[in-house]
């Protein structure tokens, strides 16, 4: 009787491991992106080309150190993350290669393109500040550095250090001014908030609209989730703020942009369909979903923002090298410890 | 006189000989981690010491103390009143005290949070009908104390259920005999009834601390920056591996020094029970105190487990017609598959090891046995990394496959990780039972296979079920093993709701942890089902 | 010889040997009584036997084959012996009669209705073990073990987790189904009575050794040192000279006038007659009369010289 159970087991667990990258129509993905607009597209793409979209969703440094263990055996295609600073890390550890078409290079705005060609990206987001309506007048906001000032003090919130947005914020302050200034930046800003830094970029927004701080530094697209979401009491929070991009002064350097960017592996066994799924991704239709979607603006010049992101107007985005966000980030790390910032 | 010391006479050998086997493949990863220890030191280490780290054990020693705290309050005064007095909504109490365990501590911080903040049903109500009570509420909860009562929360079933099957073996006896000393019930209590179920207690106490400290989602949403998060700062942020490994095993160290001081503390304090009849008179309650008793033992079931659910149904409705039913059964299936899988697995590993460790009377077979309950102290994204670093630089490279988001993998890690909760009720049946059912077996002419399978499987019965369906609801609550070690397009019901948690939608959200709450739920009445005809029978 | 027992070894500790040296054999058929206190090592040397504990050294031979030798160890499973355990470990997800027949061999199953019948179990097939009563699974236990026609039964205190009511009747009982069947068996225990009544022949067993292997009766009458002699019964003491002798109670008789006068400090109503509590020259002394006697009076007493006993002085420090 026992034997069976263990021919049992062993079957099922025969069965259910067999082999997984041994069809070659298909792709295999490691992403950093949970949003549910991602799964859409890759159904179309699917529907489009019949080619099977496999993805495998975490956080974007496990998957590196996945990626990097796995070596030559990796089943994966490609490498997507929500930050250029870590496509950056991926290509520093040679886990990338070139990745380039004429249809890539049409597709996407010049201004976002990565100079060395590793990486291609396919949305961005401006990490912005959101004031309080009653409290606030725009006229008194003007630049990230300004936030540092002591006019703010105990009215600033944003969330913890360890967050990527935050990193690559203050790497990109590293890389435009130096070590020096970013230290004392960081330690203004610290002395300015309202509270310990958590929650999530969200969070900041009720935070404000409960009156308990009035300026908040978080990412474009979760205002725009909020103000399209079903429920009254979020929608009201997201009513009672605006939206300010900073550093727009004439001669300014323009707000801190990042990418969600996707990257060629070095070893992909499927690299055809893989090139074709970021011609797809970068192509109008695909951007025209991510855009109503997820509420980022697109990389495709073709392609107009959503609508209640539009209203926000027009802005000036830092046109930084997007790889200096993951080379400057440990420097940025080093500052948050000794700067305090939780 | 001639004495036969002899490898070869040593009783089953085979048996020690696979058991050895199998421990070396369970205690590979740890391995090394400690092979990486030694040849890669950290250079960060100190570096963290001196700007976060101090801090961050502080922080994790303080959730320890508040999560401690509250579990003790919701468990311990439920778990007296039920075993000792009869009232009217006792058997409720004691069918759905252990609820919580289903809901999934992300789940709770998540859930209470939305409750509380600006824009939730508490405030809003306050401000649309008390304008002026409004402000008292309108505070900032994301705090490192409301985690711990959150914590609290969803962990007390750990303290309730020890300390429920403590009381019940003390028996009256010892109330009774307090009283005849002139010892009042609540004196008799502290001075007699606590020490007693010390060790029960703190067994409960050591899970819930092993839950804290391996605490993912919840802590990463408050922003408490914990011990844990240190080893992901020096791994993820830093890139230092090193020092991630180095941390790791300092966790370990403390981990180790609790472990030992459950084991002190409990075979000193073991003798009691046994002399105790299990059977145990309930006594009446006068009117007085029961509102006092329906209050403490309602208080963290509403708490714990009502309002979340009411909480959670309420937003599965709002968004129903947004559910992806499809997608819903997938992940459920998903989810029971590898969860279900994975306990059988790890209730037939640990009834192997603790069958090893009764015939073989080595010393060995002890100390592995102790060994590889280790993996349950290892945060889970640890036994990953160990686990990737193990195949890509041998195994897959050796068979230049890659086995790395196979379900093999998986499996393992989480055989890893829960091999100890599958363990325990195990082996409390199996000490249970007395030595002479294996001899008698063996002279009746069982082999040991026989043995096992004629004697013990039967026997333990309800051991091995309940064993089954904690580590079934503990598989189906993880996160971080499952979020980095998964195969392509698999994602199970934690995974789900804690992207869409992360991602800020907490309503979509709503349909899944509905469904890990209802099964885990349904296991548990089933698991105090299986509980109560334990008692019966034995 | 059925059963030979020759220089067994057995120890947990090297400095400290459980069994020393053992060393005796049965006939087919006998009932053997294996005497020692508590903690002496009995159970282990049931063990021993049944191959559940491995020896050090020694022979076993059962019915002419060699159970343990130099580089011969049968399993326990493959030993024809029945092994009847002191806490009477009926397995419980089992009934009775699913107990009994537990892992038996086709063969034997014709026994089972002889075997329900001798133990008187017949009506209780279907119970379970929580639904038995002590006297019940201990005889369900004895029926498992002589269903499979053991060549040895050992038996492990039978009777010491019984009342003392129903001890009694226990013992003839498990007598008459152990003669019947005319099984060799061992009997272990630390009660002299359940020696005295069952057993064709007594082993006490002391500090790893043999102490006196005998007939019951001959054992009582010609202890071979102090400590058997105390074991089989109270024992008064009695210096003549320098030589200290010894007289068993019931060997010691209430005269109308002796040169042995006794002080009675207790009198203990026992039934048939009263046991006497008294002091005689500084030593505690028991004997029984037919009638009561106060406390603090003075009779005389006598004995045959025959009945004296002498042991070596030696001894009594030995065995302390």
């Amino acid at each position: 009787m026992y034997k069976y159970y263990y021919i049992l087991l062993l079957s099922v667990l025969y069965v259910s491991c067999f082999p997984i990258n041994k069809t070659s129509n298909e792709i295999n993905i490691y992403s950093q992106r949970h949003y549910s607009v991602d799964e859409i597209q890759y159904k179309n793409f699917e529907k489009l080309t019949g080619i099977k979209v496999n993805v495998v969703k975490a956080n974007a440094d496990e998957l590196i150190e996945r990626l990097k263990n796995e070596g030559k055996n990796t089943p994966a295609d490609l490498f997507i993350t929500v930050d250029a600073g870590k496509l950056f890390k991926a290509k520093e550890l040679s886990l990338l290669q070139k990745v380039s078409t004429p249809e890539i290079k049409e597709n996407v705005n010049d201004e976002f393109e990565d100079k060395n060609g590793y990486w291609v990206p396919i949305t961005y987001r401006a990490r912005i500040i959101v004031h309080s309506n009653d409290r606030v007048n725009p006229s008194e906001l003007s630049t990230y550095e300004d936030l540092a000032n002591s006019k703010w003090k105990d009215r600033l919130l944003v969330r913890s250090s360890s967050n990527a947005y935050n990193e690559a914020l203050m790497s990109s302050i590293v890389a435009n001014l130096g070590s020096d200034s970013a230290e004392a930046w960081s330690l203004g800003l610290v002395n300015n908030f309202v509270r310990d830094p958590k929650g999530s970029d969200r969070d900041q927004v009720k935070a404000i609209a409960a009156g308990q701080g009035d300026v908040a530094i978080v990412n474009s697209y979760y205002i725009g989730l909020l103000l399209s979401s079903e429920k009254e009491e979020e929608l009201k929070a997201g009513n009672a703020v605006s939206v300010f991009f900073p550093n727009q002064e004439e001669g300014g350097r323009g707000s801190h942009i990042n990418v969600s960017g996707i990257g060629l592996t070095k070893y992909s066994p499927n690299k055809e369909n893989a090139i074709k799924l970021i011609e797809y991704l970068t192509g109008e239709e695909a951007q025209r979903v991510y855009v109503n979607n997820s509420y980022e603006y697109p990389v495709n010049p073709n392609v107009e923002p959503a609508d209640i992101v539009k209203n926000w107007g027009k802005f000036k985005s830092d046109n930084l090298d997007l790889n200096l966000l993951g080379k400057y980030r440990e420097e940025a790390i080093l500052i948050f410890d000794k700067t305090g910032w939780k | 006189m001639e004495i036969i010391k002899n490898y070869f006479i040593v009783e089953n050998k085979r048996w020690i000989i696979v058991s050895l086997l199998i421990a070396f493949f369970l205690l590979l990863p740890i391995v090394i981690l400690f092979i990486k220890l030694f040849s890669d030191p950290g250079k960060n280490f100190f570096y963290l010491w001196n700007t976060v780290l101090i801090d961050y054990t502080f922080n994790t020693f303080y959730l320890i103390l508040i999560t401690s705290l509250f579990t003790l309050l919701f468990g311990l005064f439920p778990a007296w009143i039920i075993s000792n007095y009869r009232f009217i909504g006792r058997n409720f109490y004691d069918l759905v005290l252990f609820l919580p365990l289903a809901i999934p501590s992300y789940i709770m911080g998540f859930t209470y949070i939305d409750i509380l903040s600006f824009t939730g049903p508490i405030q809003s109500f306050l401000r649309n009908n008390f304008p002026w009570l409004a402000s008292y509420f309108n505070i900032d909860y994301l705090q490192i104390e409301t985690l711990g009562v959150l914590l609290g929360l969803a962990l007390y079933p750990y303290v309730y259920t020890a300390a429920r099957v403590a009381f019940s073996l003390l028996g009256s006896n010892y109330i009774d005999l307090s009283k005849s000393l002139g010892l009042s019930t609540i004196k008799s209590f502290y001075k007699i009834i606590l020490p007693l179920s010390r060790p029960a207690i703190f067994s409960g106490l050591f899970l819930v601390f092993m839950e804290v400290l391996n605490e993912y989602g919840a802590v990463k949403y408050f922003g408490i920056n914990t011990y844990t998060t240190g080893i992901f700062k020096a791994w993820f942020s830093l890139g230092d591996i090193g020092t991630a490994i180095q941390l790791s095993c300092l966790l370990l160290l403390v981990v180790f020094f609790f472990f030992v001081l459950e084991k002190i503390s409990s075979s000193k304090t073991n003798f009691f029970y046994e002399t105790n009849s299990p059977v145990q008179k309930l006594l009446y309650v006068n009117k007085d105190k029961l509102f006092l008793f329906h209050l403490v033992c309602s208080i963290p079931f509403i708490l714990g487990f009502f309002i979340p659910l009411i909480f959670i149904v309420n937003n599965v409705f709002q968004t129903y017609s947004s559910i992806d039913f499809v997608r819903l059964f997938t992940l459920s299936f998903n989810t029971i598959f590898v969860s279900s899988l994975s306990s059988f697995i790890i209730i037939i590993v640990a009834l192997f090891f603790l069958f090893i460790e009764k015939i073989s009377k080595t010393k060995i077979n002890t100390i592995i046995s102790h060994l590889i309950s280790l993996g349950y102290a290892i945060p889970g994204a640890v036994i990953g990394l160990g686990l990737i670093m193990l195949f890509s630089n041998i195994i897959d490279s050796f068979f230049s496959v890659s086995l790395i988001g196979s379900f093999y993998v998986l499996i393992y890690a989480y055989v890893i990780r829960f091999l100890a909760v599958g363990k325990s009720p195990i082996k409390s049946s199996l000490e249970k039972h007395p030595e002479s059912y294996d001899d008698t077996g063996k002279n009746l002419g069982l082999g040991p296979f026989k043995l096992l399978q004629k004697i013990h499987l039967p026997i333990n019965k309800f051991a091995l079920i309940s064993a089954f369906i904690l580590t079934f609801i503990d598989i189906m609550k993880e996160l971080p093993i499952t979020l980095i070690l998964r195969p392509f397009n698999f994602d199970t019901l934690a995974t789900q709701t804690y992207e869409f948690a992360i991602e800020e939608m907490l309503p979509l959200s709503s349909a899944y942890s509905l469904s890990i709450i209802i099964i885990g739920s349904m296991l548990l009445l089933f698991l105090k089902n299986v509980i109560n005809k334990q008692l019966n029978v034995s | 010889m059925y059963l030979e027992v020759k220089n067994l070894v057995k120890y947990y500790n090297k400095e400290l040997p459980i069994i020393r040296k053992l060393e005796f054999s049965v006939k087919k058929g006998e009932i053997i009584s294996f005497l020692g206190e508590s903690g002496s090592g009995k159970t282990t040397f049931l063990k021993c036997i049944a191959g559940l504990e491995k020896i050090h050294s020694g022979s076993i031979l059962l019915n002419n084959v060699a159970l343990n030798d130099k580089g011969i160890f049968v399993k326990p499973q493959d030993r024809k012996i029945g092994f009847v355990f002191q806490d009477y470990p009926l397995f419980p997800h089992l009934n009775l009669e699913e107990n009994i027949v537990f892992n038996l061999d086709k063969k034997y199953h014709k026994n089972l209705g002889y075997i329900l019948t001798l133990t008187g179990l017949k009506y209780f097939v279907s119970r379970y073990p929580h639904e038995l009563s002590g006297g019940e699974q201990q005889r369900t236990c004895v029926a498992r073990a002589l269903i499979r026609e053991p060549e040895l039964l050992l038996l492990d205190e039978p009777f010491s987790n019984l009342d003392s009511a129903i001890k009694q009747s226990m013992r003839e009982e498990i007598y008459k189904i152990i003669k019947e069947t005319n099984t060799t068996t061992i009997l272990v225990t630390h009660d002299i009575n359940d020696s005295l009544n069952i057993a064709d022949k007594i082993l006490i067993f002391k500090a790893g050794i043999v102490q006196q292997y005998d007939k019951p009766e001959k054992m009582y009458c010609e202890p071979a040192n102090c400590y058997c002699a105390m074991i089989l019964g109270d024992m008064n003491k009695l210096f003549i000279g320098s030589k200290t002798y010894y007289v068993r109670p019931e060997k010691v008789e209430v005269v109308k006038k002796s040169n042995h006068k006794i002080k009675v400090e207790k009198c203990f109503f026992q039934g048939r007659e009263y046991r006497i509590k008294g002091r005689y020259k500084n030593e505690i002394w028991y004997f029984f009369s037919k009638k009561s006697i106060n406390e603090n009076e003075e009779v005389f007493i006598d004995f045959k010289k025959m009945d004296l006993i002498y042991f070596d002085p030696v001894c009594k420090n030995f065995f302390k």
